[in-house]
């Protein structure tokens, strides 16, 4: 079982390499140390991990070609899509990275059934620039457009981008196991015997395991292809943004708008974000000054301190009466319409909300923002009764440990209003030593720390820093569970290995009372196991005796035959 | 500078996203537009990923190798990845240190990436060719505008027949020095930086020494290396002119006309005049100022266009990637239904020219100006003359 960074001997090595080619062709499999440090981590704070061989996959059997050379050689295997932060994505413990984005056909677009079945390779813009003529949609978040759509729905943070309904962007995945089996969740199941059976249902009647796939970072199987949601546009679609000077008074409108199905989705930026995205949006790169002197809770001029993005659509007299709700909703929590402003005055943040939040196209306006620093990000999901609290405290907080590259936040509201996303975004300078990087990693620790116990919150994304298995351990026995569930299905640890060490932990050994108990049994069973013994060995001796006996008159029998014949010829 | 961690560059070494932005053209199109990337798909080749590859050097994780040289020296240098990426981390700035450091150390991708840079010290042309003898007048002080040949015409002569032509036709007095080097564009983009210094040195001593006030720069290789990279070499006093711009200028000036013939056309730009000089312009310009030719665009076009492969010595140093993105290139062009592939580069000519199987559908801007020019301003029809 696999428990620490893969070694092998040169041998070894030239003959997996030569197996991955073998298995994903020319071209597609390699070993060059360059090309593996690119698949070494991303600009998150955390320790490069270098691989040892990386393959680009373009089928489901290529990959499972791929896990079984991983098997018989014992070595790690991570599966990475766009490979755009996440901690999952780094193959901690070396061995086969398995980049997925030559996957990339969109094998279906069932506007009836309201799904597309994609690889992890299809991108979010392209498969939105698919969708968009027939009238449909996916969710974007605030996405760039060529990062993975099913590689960022298999997170929850992505998967949550509907206020008003379920956490969840798929419908049924494909999935190749540690042993190279290939299996399909939910009603794509019975395609394996009923060719007619679509991906429609996330269920089948057995257990839906699709979600274990989620947020699992690739732990305990290769996601190769997926049925994602996709969404009407609406016969029209509105924006009407408000205007809010705290997050408690934003909170409640968020809740009230998602809770009676008034908007598709409601989200809030703080005045640091939105000021910095409507500099991206006006200049395409850097960041304004003035988010780095004020101190975040306290807001430079008249500016709002946040700004809301309800997101409506539909046919055109639901969003009218949906628009006039939202603006009434505003003013009764304290907030004000801010549609006409913003445009006038965050012409570059309007833009920003209009394409991703309206108008459902991904862009790359976000993405200008990176260069300025290392972006550490500590979200949660939270009670929504809780959460205004670790807000308040969180900006402290994190201002009060030094990071003050500029200290920023998001949050909105998660089916129906029963959680809320939550993520602060402070940056790491690029000049940080790593002492302070240390030190940043431990400041984000202590505010997670602080979420869960103070604030009723969980993690949305796995968090390195801590030691194996420790955070998981917190769920209690659900660490025991997920054990079960990730080494029944890998027992020799084959998937994302590392990963998987930090996440789950290593299987408990076999503790003391455990191997007496077997010794005991062993004991008892032995006199039992000695009496058949005997008695085998008796029959085995009488048999042998028979034998002999029986031989011994075969011999007499032919000299009294012999001796008979020769009187008769003599 | 050499490959370090003080560089501008260095911040964006460490903090690419990995959005990919830089591979595509930006959505809704989203076609590849990254060469290298599209063609080997690992990230490493992307213009991001080449940045992943230089942060693992400076920390000590990846040792230079022919292999990771490989990895370098597999990219065009179109700057595409420049142009597209979101936060505009400076790509070509840190390929080329990359390319330094290796070289450097003495490790190159292939022998012909040696090859081309010890020609390019022994011989001033990274062919290894003798020097040529200008077939073209010499400058002197008096004439209107100093004429940089390059490396390629200077062997070659491909577009001086064409632009004698023209120049005549415009009243020009142009000429050349006898003494031309190379500009130093081989050095910088194949791994030789101090080298480049020394050639940049040698020829802004030499053009400033001429006595010229303008120097029509042929090559836009030599362009853009003129009027970028130099800025770091030295002090350019004469102010250097792309052949694009300066046949515009004269169009615009009425120095010279076009003729009419029917003709329909799309636009090949050359990289480092479209990404790295920001003139896709003047070529059009030229085009629309030609009557009868019908310019049919493809969707990568201007700062957008997809490289021809001849970029950064690829036909030798990448030889593979070269024809990829030349292929593509050509079936992008066929698409516009165009009959021709007009371009303003020698390299873009010949290795389109060559990929398009000698159909003769590729042809340099000069070659076409010069079929139709005619001296000055067009005879103007009667009844519209000046009315004094």
């Amino acid at each position: 079982m696999i428990q620490s960074r893969f070694r092998a001997g040169d041998k070894t090595r030239k003959e997996i390499l030569k197996a991955l080619v073998d298995a994903v062709g020319e071209g597609a499999a390699t070993d060059n140390p360059g090309v593996l440090y690119s698949y070494s981590g991303t600009s998150m704070a955390f320790p490069k991990a270098l691989p040892d061989f990386v393959v680009r996959p373009r089928t489901v059997e290529d990959v499972q070609r791929v896990v079984k050379i991983a098997g018989k050689y014992q070595v790690p295997v991570t599966p990475v899509a766009s490979g755009t932060q996440e901690p999952g994505t780094y193959p901690w413990f070396g061995g086969v990275v398995i980049d997925t984005m030559a996957m990339d056909r969109i094998h279906e677009i069932n506007l009836e059934g309201g799904y597309a079945v994609i690889e992890p390779g299809v991108a979010i813009g392209r498969l939105a620039n698919e969708l968009e003529p027939l009238g449909y949609r996916i969710t974007t978040g605030s996405f760039p457009p060529g990062v993975s759509a099913l590689g960022n729905y298999l997170m929850t943070a992505v998967n949550s981008h509907r206020g008003s309904g379920p956490m969840d962007d798929i419908l049924g995945l494909e999935v190749v196991l540690a042993d190279g089996t290939v299996f399909r969740t939910g009603s794509a199941a019975w395609s394996a015997t009923y060719k007619n059976t679509g991906w429609h249902a996330p269920t089948n009647g057995f257990p839906n395991i699709k979600n274990m796939f989620i947020d699992s970072a690739g732990t305990l199987g290769v996601v190769t292809r997926g049925a994602v949601r996709i969404y009407s546009l609406g016969e029209t679609r509105a924006l009407p943004l408000a205007a809010f000077d705290d997050f408690p008074s934003t909170l409640k409108y968020m809740m009230a708008l998602a809770r009676n199905n008034v908007v598709q989705h409601a989200c809030c930026w703080h005045w640091t974000l939105y000021t910095i995205i409507d500099h991206l949006g006006r200049y395409g790169r850097g960041a304004p000054a003035d988010v780095l002197v004020y101190e975040p809770w306290i807001k430079p001029d008249d500016r709002p301190y946040l700004i809301a993005v309800p997101t409506i659509a539909g046919f055109k007299e639901n969003v009218e009466g949906s628009v006039k709700a939202a603006e009434r909703l505003a003013r009764e929590h304290g907030g004000r319409p801010f549609v006409d402003e913003c445009k006038e005055k965050w012409s570059g943040a309007w833009k920003f909300f209009a394409d991703h939040y309206r108008d459902h196209k991904a862009t790359s306006q976000f993405m200008g923002g990176y260069g300025e620093g290392f972006p550490m990000m500590p979200i949660v999901i939270a009670d929504p009764r809780k959460i205004t609290g670790l807000e308040e405290w969180g900006l402290k907080f994190l201002r009060k440990k030094g990071l003050n590259l500029g200290l920023t936040y998001y949050s909105h509201v998660m089916d129906q209003g029963r959680a809320v996303f939550l993520r602060m975004t402070p940056f790491i300078s690029g000049e940080s030593t790593e002492k302070e990087k240390q030190k940043a990693a431990e400041t984000r620790k202590q505010y997670m720390e602080q979420a869960y116990q103070r604030y009723g919150a969980v993690p949305i994304r796995f968090d390195p820093s801590y030691e194996d298995g420790e955070l998981l351990a917190k769920g209690g026995g659900l660490k025991k569970a997920l054990q079960k569930i990730k080494y029944g299905l890998d027992p020799e640890n084959i998937m994302n290995s590392g990963m998987s060490v930090q996440m789950y932990g290593t299987p408990p050994k076999k503790t003391a009372p455990a191997r007496k108990k077997a010794t005991a049994a062993r004991k008892k069973t032995a006199p039992a196991k000695k009496a058949a013994s005997v008695k085998k060995a008796a029959k085995t001796k009488k048999a042998v005796k028979i034998k002999k006996t029986a031989a011994r008159s075969a011999r007499k029998t032919a000299a009294k035959r012999r001796k008979s014949t020769a009187g008769k010829r003599g | 500078m050499p490959l370090s961690r003080d560089n501008d560059y260095s911040m964006y070494l460490y903090t690419c996203n990995r959005c990919r932005g830089c591979t595509v053209l930006p959505s809704p199109s989203m076609k590849p537009f990254c060469p290298a990337y599209s063609m080997f798909g690992f990230f490493a080749y992307s213009g991001g990923g080449k940045g992943y590859v230089a942060q693992g050097i400076l920390e000590g994780k990846v040792e230079p190798s022919a292999e990771v040289a490989q990895v370098a020296a597999n990219c065009l240098l179109c700057g595409a990845c420049a142009q597209a990426c979101p936060p505009g981390f400076d790509t070509m700035a840190f390929i080329r240190d990359l390319r330094d450091h290796m070289g450097q150390k003495g490790i190159y991708a292939n022998a012909a990436q040696e090859r081309l840079i010890e020609n390019t010290h022994k011989y001033d042309n990274p062919w290894g060719k003798s020097r040529a003898v200008p077939r073209a007048p010499l400058f002197s002080g008096e004439k209107e505008i100093l004429v940089w040949l390059g490396c390629r015409e200077r062997m070659r002569a491909e577009l001086l027949p064409g632009l004698k032509k023209i120049l005549e036709a415009a009243g020009v007095s142009w000429g050349v020095l006898a003494d031309e080097y190379c500009c130093g564009a081989p050095l910088i983009d194949l791994g030789d930086r101090k080298g480049f210094m020394k050639k940049a040195a040698d020829v802004i001593e030499a053009v400033n020494a001429s006595g010229a006030e303008r120097v029509l720069v042929l090559c836009p290789h030599c362009a853009a290396t003129m009027m970028v990279d130099y800025m770091e070499a030295g002090d350019l006093e004469v102010d250097p002119v792309t052949l694009p711009s300066f046949l515009a200028e004269l169009i615009a000036d009425e120095r010279i006309s076009l003729g009419e013939a029917e003709e329909t056309v799309t636009f090949h730009d050359p990289c480092r005049l479209a990404k790295r000089l920001e003139e896709q312009d003047p070529a059009r310009e030229i085009l629309e100022a030609a009557p009868g030719l019908e310019l049919r665009e493809m969707e990568r076009r201007g700062e957008w266009g997809w490289c021809c492969g001849s970029g950064a010595w690829a036909p030798l140093v990448a030889p593979k990637l070269s024809r990829y993105a030349a292929r593509e290139r050509i079936k992008e062009a066929g698409e516009t239904g165009a009959d021709k592939i007009v371009t303003a580069c020698s390299y873009c000519t010949e290795l389109l020219g060559r990929q398009a199987k000698g159909t003769g559908k590729v042809e340099h801007i000069v070659s076409l100006v010069a079929g139709r020019v005619r001296p000055g301003r067009p005879e103007e029809e009667d009844g519209e003359s000046g009315g004094e």
